[in-house]
């Protein structure tokens, strides 16, 4: 145990201290590929180590992690640095964001903005033509028709008067437009899917949508220390047509990440020679990450929980307590737990085998405390007439008769984390949940099943194995 | 032995507990075995007195001879030793070592279970032994074949004994000396023919006659 523990520090310490530049991404293609194009390009340039955490789970995330030092760069886009990150009032994000340590690179050179998209020959050529055109079905985005830069401000900012608009999922909003079931949908501009139908853009006349130039955010102490990063950076320019034939390349094509990017450089004369290396881990690895973390999370709940379920034992009311307190930890989606520990311990390893132990509490805790007070009074009675002393009754007969009980709760507290470890992938922590918010971000089923799979199975083996064991100690009681 | 008898709620249990210190008195103190019971130390003096209780309340997770060391395991007996014990203490309660000792309690019927459950009191060699009505679950003949074994016990060891029940006919088959006692009060003490010839309250008087 105490091996597992030294080791699972080394991992850790071995992650704060490495010597590399971390970029990172959010979790869609588009940013993926701005992540790997900004990690191959000062792999050309410099002779830095570039470390790569792709995937985190959202725009707070991914900004904590940058905030926070765990992440070096990341690409994001002006618009949602202003809405999302600084509430939408900063009068200068530059100066906002040094004052919390992060430089603006160069803006890429594209708009990824809202666009409204309709089909060729529908007669309308820009925004203003839907003015009073009830007669179209409009079909938003749900996402689209709540923001502040959606629907209903465009209504209101071009005086549209336009009814209601039916709310419709993302993913099936083009194949609509394309059947005629809707007239108008929103869109991202520089989305790849987009190619293949040949939409027209309705033109932002009234400029009523604000501008998302991607750009990099750079950590302002690596911007001042490592001044060719920066400037190695400034040189990719991407137009939208480039930009929506890259995204193509990896939504449609399923090509993978690495080869787009390599072959977009290399073609811009970025870099000298094509890279191949896979993007993510292999199997075998992400499974041996899974299982690390799962095992120490649920290690760490045993080393606590156990003593802890013994302790609270003794006083009933403050064990309703503890056991509802772990419990309110259990209902926090396990998203959210991740987010909740970037601010306190970054991104990476630690926080996530933290958030494991914190949701392996309650089912071992749960259990040691009912294991326990379930021992027959008879028996505790014959024990003390045989002369036995508190802490030997507590060790010789309850806590074996109530090891079944509580190897129960270890076994129910492993599943779940099991379960749970995938979303570790989203605060750059590795194992199988790689592959699955890989596949998820590119639409890929066989990528999803390549992480599902494994998962799948080592839940199911840990529930099998753990249940011989429990089987083993209720034998003979 | 002496036998104490009376109706549940009699407080026959409580005289037990208090002589091996689980139940403190309100007033007054408790000798036992030529000394004031010290009630900082209950546990280690509670090894030196076997209990026998009413359901065998053996460790389900021991087998029978782990059960049986329990006390000698307490008081730090050598590994050899215990295993003397155990055989002799098994062989003494009619029960093949070779086939019991590593049975577990579920494998036992209720009579072999309370035949370990004295083996258990008696290992350690108590000088003195208490049964809290040891045979009121069993069966009528696995009952009076028990009572059978403690009579051969009580004459082979010579051990000093307070053997508590409800069954007048148990205490007096037993008892050496008989308590008759009701409410928390002694109504009366002596012999089984001092008491069937000379009942001193009417409540002795009617208790005689209901389990005659």
């Amino acid at each position: 145990m105490i091996r597992v523990l030294i080791l699972g520090f080394i991992v850790v310490s071995s992650l704060c201290s490495a010597q590399s530049v971390v970029v990172g991404s959010k979790n869609f293609s588009e940013s993926r590929l701005l992540a790997e194009i900004i990690a191959q390009t000062i792999e050309a340039s410099t002779n830095l180590e570039v470390e790569r955490r792709l995937g985190l789970g959202g725009t707070l995330i991914a900004f904590e992690a940058l905030k926070s030092g765990e992440i070096d760069i990341y690409p994001e886009y002006t618009g949602t640095i202003n809405e999302a990150i600084l509430d939408g009032d900063a009068p200068n994000y530059l100066e906002e964001l040094s004052k919390l340590g992060i430089r603006c690179g160069r803006p890429f050179g594209f708009n990824n903005t809202y666009v409204l998209v309709t089909r060729e020959n529908s007669g309308l050529h820009k925004i203003s033509d839907l003015r009073g055109h009830n007669d179209l079905v409009l079909g938003f985005s749900n996402e689209f028709i709540k923001r502040g830069d959606g629907f209903n401000n465009l209504n209101r900012f071009y005086q549209l008067n336009l009814s209601e608009p039916k709310g419709i999922e993302h993913g099936l909003a083009y194949k609509a437009l394309a059947e005629v079931e809707i007239d108008v949908t929103d869109a991202y501009s520089t989305d790849g899917k987009l190619s293949e139908f040949g939409f027209k853009y309705l033109e932002d006349d009234l400029g009523f949508f604000p501008e998302y130039l991607a750009l990099p955010l750079i950590n302002a102490e690596l911007m001042e220390s490592q001044p060719e990063i920066p400037e190695s950076l400034s040189k990719i320019q991407i137009s939208e047509e480039e930009m929506i034939a890259l995204n193509y390349e990896v939504e449609v094509e399923k090509r993978s990440l690495t080869e787009v990017a390599s072959e977009f450089l290399l073609s811009k004369g970025l870099a000298a020679s094509a890279m191949q290396k896979e993007k993510t881990h292999p199997i075998i690895e992400q499974t041996l990450a899974h299982l690390r973390l799962t095992f120490l999370g649920t290690l760490l709940a045993i080393l606590i929980a156990v003593p802890l379920g013994v302790y609270i034992q003794q006083f009933p009311r403050v064990s309703g307590l503890v056991v509802s307190g772990t419990g309110i930890i259990q209902t926090v989606p396990g998203l959210a737990l991740l987010g909740f520990m970037i601010p306190l311990f970054g991104i990476g390893f630690l926080p996530a085998v933290i958030a494991l132990f914190l949701y392996a509490l309650l089912p071992i805790i749960r259990n040691t405390n009912s294991g326990l007070s379930q021992t027959d009074p008879l028996l505790i009675e014959a024990a003390r007439c045989l002369g036995m002393t508190d802490w030997q009754i507590l060790v010789k007969v309850r806590l074996p008769l109530a090891a079944p009980i509580i190897m129960a709760g270890i076994r129910t507290a492993l599943v779940i984390n099991i379960g749970t470890a995938t979303l570790a992938a989203f605060i750059g922590a590795g194992g199988l949940g790689e592959s699955i918010i890989t596949g998820i971000s590119l639409n890929d089923n066989s990528i999803i099943l390549q992480g599902a799979i494994p998962a799948a199975l080592l839940a199911i083996l840990a529930d099998l194995g753990m249940g011989q064991i429990e089987k083993k100690l209720r034998v003979n009681s | 032995m002496v036998c104490i008898i009376g109706p549940s709620g009699s407080g026959k249990s409580t005289i037990l507990k208090l002589i091996n210190g689980l139940i403190k008195a309100d007033v007054g103190e408790v000798t036992v075995l030529g000394s004031t019971l010290d009630y900082n130390d209950g546990a280690v003096m509670r090894r030196k007195i076997g209990f026998v209780l009413q359901k065998p309340a053996l460790f389900p997770h021991y087998t029978v001879a782990q059960n049986i060391s329990v006390v000698p395991n307490l008081l730090g007996w050598s590994q050899e030793k215990i295993d003397v014990r155990v055989r002799e203490l098994l062989e003494m309660m009619r029960l093949d070592p070779n086939d019991y000792s590593s049975r577990y309690p579920s494998q036992l019927s209720g009579g072999q279970s309370q035949r370990v459950g004295i083996a258990r009191a008696l290992a350690a060699n108590p000088e003195l032994c208490l049964y809290d009505e040891p045979f009121s679950a069993l069966d009528p003949i696995t009952r009076s074949e028990l009572q059978d074994e403690v009579i051969r016990l009580k004459t082979e060891l010579g051990k000093t004994s307070v053997f508590v029940t409800h069954d007048i006919r148990e205490a007096f088959k037993l008892g050496d000396e008989i308590m008759i006692i009701n409410g928390g009060k002694i109504e009366q003490q002596g012999s089984k023919e001092e008491i069937l010839s000379n009942p001193k309250t009417d409540f002795v008087k009617r208790f005689i006659e209901q389990h005659d």
